[in-house]
Formats: C-alpha cells, sequence, structure tokens
C-alpha cells in the first residue's frame, strides 16, 4: 500500500522519472499525488458504504469534543480584537453603527472558516497523526492488515467523514462566538456603540456568505483529516518519527489551508 | 481454478529494502496441512518472510501464493477473502493497545461475521482458555508481560480458525511449561483441524518436535530445507553449528 510508505524521491538520476525537477518540486508533486490517491480511495469506499457507522460517530465525537472549546474560545478572542479595531476605524469613518456587521461578515467570510481550521488541525489532527504513527510503530496498522481489515477503511474513513462533518458545525459556533466578542469588545471599550452592535447586521449580512464559509470548511475538513491520516500512516517505525510527523502534520495543514482558502474564496465569494 | 495441493508456494522470492538485499530468491512449497518449520539467525529475515506471505510487504521480485492464486499486487480490498483464511502471529504480538484482550480477541469475529454479543463473548473465553489466558478479558495489553501479550495475539489470530497460521516466535518469552503447552496446542489445531503452519523460531527441539519439515535461512538464501529427522543427521556444518548452538563453526557473528 503506497499511503504506507514513507514518501521519498530517490536521489536524482537518470530513469527515475522526476528527474527533470528539482527535488523539492518533485517531492511537493508527489505529496498531493497521493493526497489526491488516498481522497480518491477514501471517497470510493464511502461510494460503496463501507463506512463503520459507530466508529465514524465515535470521530466526530472525538472532534468535536476535543476541539470546541479553543475554538469557541480563539474565535471570542479575535472577534474581540477585530471588533476593537473595526470600531475605532468605523468611528474615524464615521460609520460606527456598522462596526457590528463588519465584524460578523469578517467572522463568517474569514476568520471563522480559517481559525477553526487551525484550532481543529492542532488538536484532533495532530491527535489523529500520533495516533496512527504510533500504531504503525507497534506494528498495529499489520495486525488490522493481517486480521482482513483494510486500515483506510477502518481508520481514514471515520476520521475523515469525523472531520468533514464537524468543521462546519464548529465553525458556525465560531462565527457566532466571533460575534459576540465583538459585542462584549463594544459594551467596554467606549468607540462602539453597543446598542446598535447587532441592529445592522440583519439587515446587511447575506445567508450565502455564512453558507460559501462553511462549505470551505467542508474542503478544510478533508485536508486536515487526509493529511493528519497520511502523516501517521507512512510514519517510519520510530518514536521520534511520531513526533516529527505529528509536527509536519499541523504545520501541512495550515499551509494548505490557506492555499485552499485562496482558491476557494475567490471560486466562492465572486466579486 | 484446480485447488492446489499446496498452501504456499513461494517462488524465487526477493526481498529487498534500503539497498539491502535481505531475502534473495527463495523457493518453497508448504504443503496442505503441514507444518514449515523455519529458523536462522537473529537478523536473517525470517518476520520479513512471514510478512512477504502474509501480503504485509511486497516481494521486490518473485511470486507468492496461497492456494495456488498469487497475491502479490493485490489490493487490500483484493487481499481481505483470502487473510480470513489466515492467521499470523506477530513477533512482539502487535496487540491494538486502545482495546481490552477481549476486545483484542474478538476483532475479527466482529468485523467479518455477525455473530450474537454472548456468542461472541463465548468464542472470545474460549479462545482465550486455548491459549492459558482466561479470566484477562478486561486488562488492557499494558497491563501484560511479553508473553501473556503473544498468548493474546495467538488467541486472536485463532479465533477465526485460519486454514494458514504464521507463527513468529510464538514461545519466544515462555517458561518452559507454558511453551510446551503452546507446542501442544499447535500441534493439536494442525492434526485436528487440518491446520497448515508455518513457524519461525529458534528453539530448535520444538521445531523438531513440530514440524514436517524444517528450513534454515542464512544470508538470504534457504541452506536446509529438510524433514527433522535428517537435519538432526546432516553433517552440513552451517545446519549443525546452529541446531547444536555452537558459537564456533562457519557462523560467526
Ligand atoms: N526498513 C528496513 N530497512 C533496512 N533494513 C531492514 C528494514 N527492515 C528490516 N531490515 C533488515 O532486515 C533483516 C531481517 O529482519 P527480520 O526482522 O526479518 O529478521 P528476523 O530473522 O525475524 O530476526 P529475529 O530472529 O531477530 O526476529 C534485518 O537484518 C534488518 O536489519
Ligand atoms: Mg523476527
Amino acid at each position: 500500500m503506497i499511503v504506507l510508505e514513507p514518501l521519498e524521491i530517490p536521489k536524482d538520476q537518470p530513469g527515475n522519472p522526476w528527474f527533470p525537477l528539482p527535488r523539492g518540486a518533485a517531492l511537493f508533486l508527489a505529496y498531493l499525488g497521493r493526497l489526491v490517491y488516498l481522497h480518491g480511495y477514501v471517497l470510493s469506499l464511502i461510494a460503496r458504504r463501507r463506512v463503520d457507522l459507530r466508529l465514524s460517530v465515535f470521530q466526530m465525537a472525538t472532534v468535536g469534543v476535543a476541539s470546541l472549546p479553543i475554538a469557541t474560545i480563539t474565535a471570542l478572542l479575535s472577534g474581540m480584537v477585530i471588533g476593537y479595531h473595526f470600531a475605532v476605524q468605523a468611528g474615524q469613518l464615521g460609520v460606527s453603527a456598522y462596526a457590528g456587521w463588519l465584524v460578523a461578515e469578517t467572522m463568517s467570510r474569514e476568520l471563522g472558516p480559517v481559525l477553526v481550521a487551525f484550532v481543529v488541525a492542532a488538536r484532533a489532527g495532530s491527535a489523529m497523526t500520533a495516533e496512527l504513527g504510533t500504531m504503525k510503530a507497534t506494528e498495529q496498522i499489520d495486525a488490522l492488515r493481517a486480521l482482513a481489515t483494510d486500515p483506510i477503511e477502518y481508520l481514514v474513513v471515520p476520521r475523515y467523514l469525523g472531520a468533514v462533518l464537524m468543521l462546519p458545525l464548529l465553525t458556525f459556533v465560531g462565527d457566532f462566538a466571533g460575534v459576540l466578542g465583538g459585542y462584549v469588545m463594544s459594551v467596554i471599550a467606549p468607540q462602539i456603540n453597543a446598542r446598535v452592535y447587532f441592529t445592522a447586521i440583519p439587515a446587511n449580512l447575506e445567508a450565502w456568505t455564512i453558507i460559501a464559509g462553511l462549505l470551505k470548511t467542508l474542503v478544510f475538513g478533508m485536508v486536515i483529516s487526509l493529511v493528519a491520516c497520511h502523516e501517521g500512516l507512512s510514519c517510519r517505525p520510530a518514536s521520534e518519527e511520531v513526533g516529527r510527523a505529528t509536527t509536519r502534520a499541523v504545520v501541512y495543514c495550515i499551509m494548505l489551508i490557506y492555499a485552499a482558502d485562496v482558491a476557494l474564496t475567490a471560486i466562492l465569494y465572486p466579486g | 481454478m484446480e485447488p492446489s495441493e499446496f498452501a504456499v508456494q513461494v517462488r524465487d522470492l526477493v526481498y529487498r529494502v534500503g539497498g539491502r538485499t535481505i531475502l534473495d530468491g527463495l523457493t518453497f512449497n508448504v504443503g496442505r496441512n503441514s507444518c514449515l518449520g523455519v529458523m536462522g539467525m537473529s537478523g536473517t529475515g525470517k518476520s520479513t518472510l512471514l510478512k512477504n506471505i502474509m501480503g504485509l510487504l511486497r516481494p521486490t521480485s518473485g511470486d507468492v501464493l496461497i492456494n495456488g492464486q498469487s497475491i502479490v499486487g493485490l489490493s487490500e480490498q483484493e487481499m481481505a477473502p483470502i487473510r480470513r483464511k489466515m492467521g499470523m502471529c506477530f513477533q512482539y504480538a502487535a496487540l491494538f493497545d486502545s482495546m481490552t484482550v477481549a476486545e483484542n480477541v474478538a476483532f475479527g469475529l466482529r468485523r467479518h461475521q455477525r455473530l450474537p454479543e454472548d456468542e461472541i463473548r463465548r468464542r472470545v473465553s474460549e479462545s482465550l482458555g486455548r491459549v492459558g489466558m482466561e479470566g484477562t478479558e478486561a486488562l488492557y495489553p499494558a497491563e501484560l508481560s511479553g508473553g501473556m501479550r503473544k498468548r493474546v495475539g495467538i488467541a486472536r489470530a485463532l479465533i477465526l480458525e485460519p486454514e494458514l497460521m504464521l507463527y513468529d516466535e510464538p514461545s519466544a518469552g515462555l517458561d518452559p511449561i507454558t511453551a510446551a503447552r503452546l507446542d501442544g496446542l499447535i500441534a493439536s489445531l494442525d492434526r485436528e483441524r487440518g491446520m497448515t503452519s508455518i513457524i519461525v523460531t529458534h528453539e530448535v527441539e520444538e521445531l523438531f518436535a513440530l514440524c514436517d519439515m524444517v528450513m534454515m535461512i542464512h544470508e538470504g538464501k534457504i541452506v536446509a530445507l529438510d524433514t527433522p529427522q535428517a537435519l538432526r543427521e546432516t553433517s552440513d556444518p552451517l545446519v549443525r553449528q546452529f541446531v547444536e548452538g555452537r558459537a564456533d563453526g562457519p557462523i560467526t557473528v
């Protein structure tokens, strides 16, 4: 199984199909290729109903419980910060009444989805990599296979569903927490008019803005679960390597989440 | 397809990793309902051979056939029905450490058969009983000793009543009494259920007592493949040194 092998490109040598490319570019392409392969594998299993419901629900609960408190607090605090900045600037522009709306708009378009995805990557994604990497190092993945159980079906599909289904929910909560954070600031900070904080929101915030933000998180959930599981499964069998794989998983998640964010924002919010 | 007379056929198996050739062209057959013993120096590639037979590692070249069907290059999903008839006892047990002993042993049953919960419980305690581990259902692998883990690993593999069992040093780390009991179990499974087994072990006496054929691997190649009787009487200095466990001889460490 290709995803169980550590990702390596043989040293530049003729006859190696990656030869014309610089090593870094070759590695990057090979890595993306693996994620696409793993994704296709997972989707084909889901299409054939090879989904263990009990394990999937357990993963949703794990991702949700692990990430909800930090995701909410992170969103709340960043809502407070941007609420403060917006209040000052809206005041200077003479549109203080719109401060609340601006917070809501920023949270649902960008900060909610991305911050919550980062929290889930750091909290749940890293745990997935560490768990699968340890299973790899102690031959438990081989034991699964010897018991006629496909590790992708048994381990990756539930984690994929857990992350993909929970991320929009967590983000929705995060969006609310952010707007609330802005309000808290408006009560404390003198520049904002707390009484009009919420009034401009319903009139100006469109449903699509929120929905498009949640759609983005579906893709972020895919990125997190696939990267985290791939790093765990392809981990070399050593405890130091499990640590490295876990760090790598979080770093790759953050970079790929932002890369996906750029593409998705252009697609989902045209003009 | 004509059912093969051999449970396992290995043809010119080469396994290379990290620039080293671990297995260098092994060819042998294991007849149905027979027992092959594998011995060889530590690090010579015995575990690697078992993993190639189980399809956990992919041979660099050569072929492995289970019941006459080649397994090289099969996907995990294609491999599953074949592996359901195989069992493997790992050298370091490889128990699922987040599950209790009972959950470990029941794993194959739960995944591959629909059975009522009390039937599963009955079969789990029966399977644990066979390896002398009754009453440990609720413990976690971390709460077991190495030899206990090993036996739970065997119970986990045996519960599906495989036609072919691969044992990687089943009695290493066990006291002589438990080891003898385990040998009795393996022998009776082979005799009564017609199980085929491949046993990797350093216990030369165990090998000679249990196996119909014994194979010795050295530096990636088969240096001897014969009946226990013939190996006992061989004049091959390599085999003699190993069987007698002497430090001086053609093999130097
Ligand atoms: N990933 C790897 N890279 C390089 N060499 C490896 C790798 N995996 C295994 N080996 C080598 O393969 C050889 C065979 O290992 P294996 O575990 O099969 O030995 P063994 O015969 O089972 O030994 P023991 O009796 O000690 O269990 C060893 O010499 C080991 O160094
Ligand atoms: Mg070994």
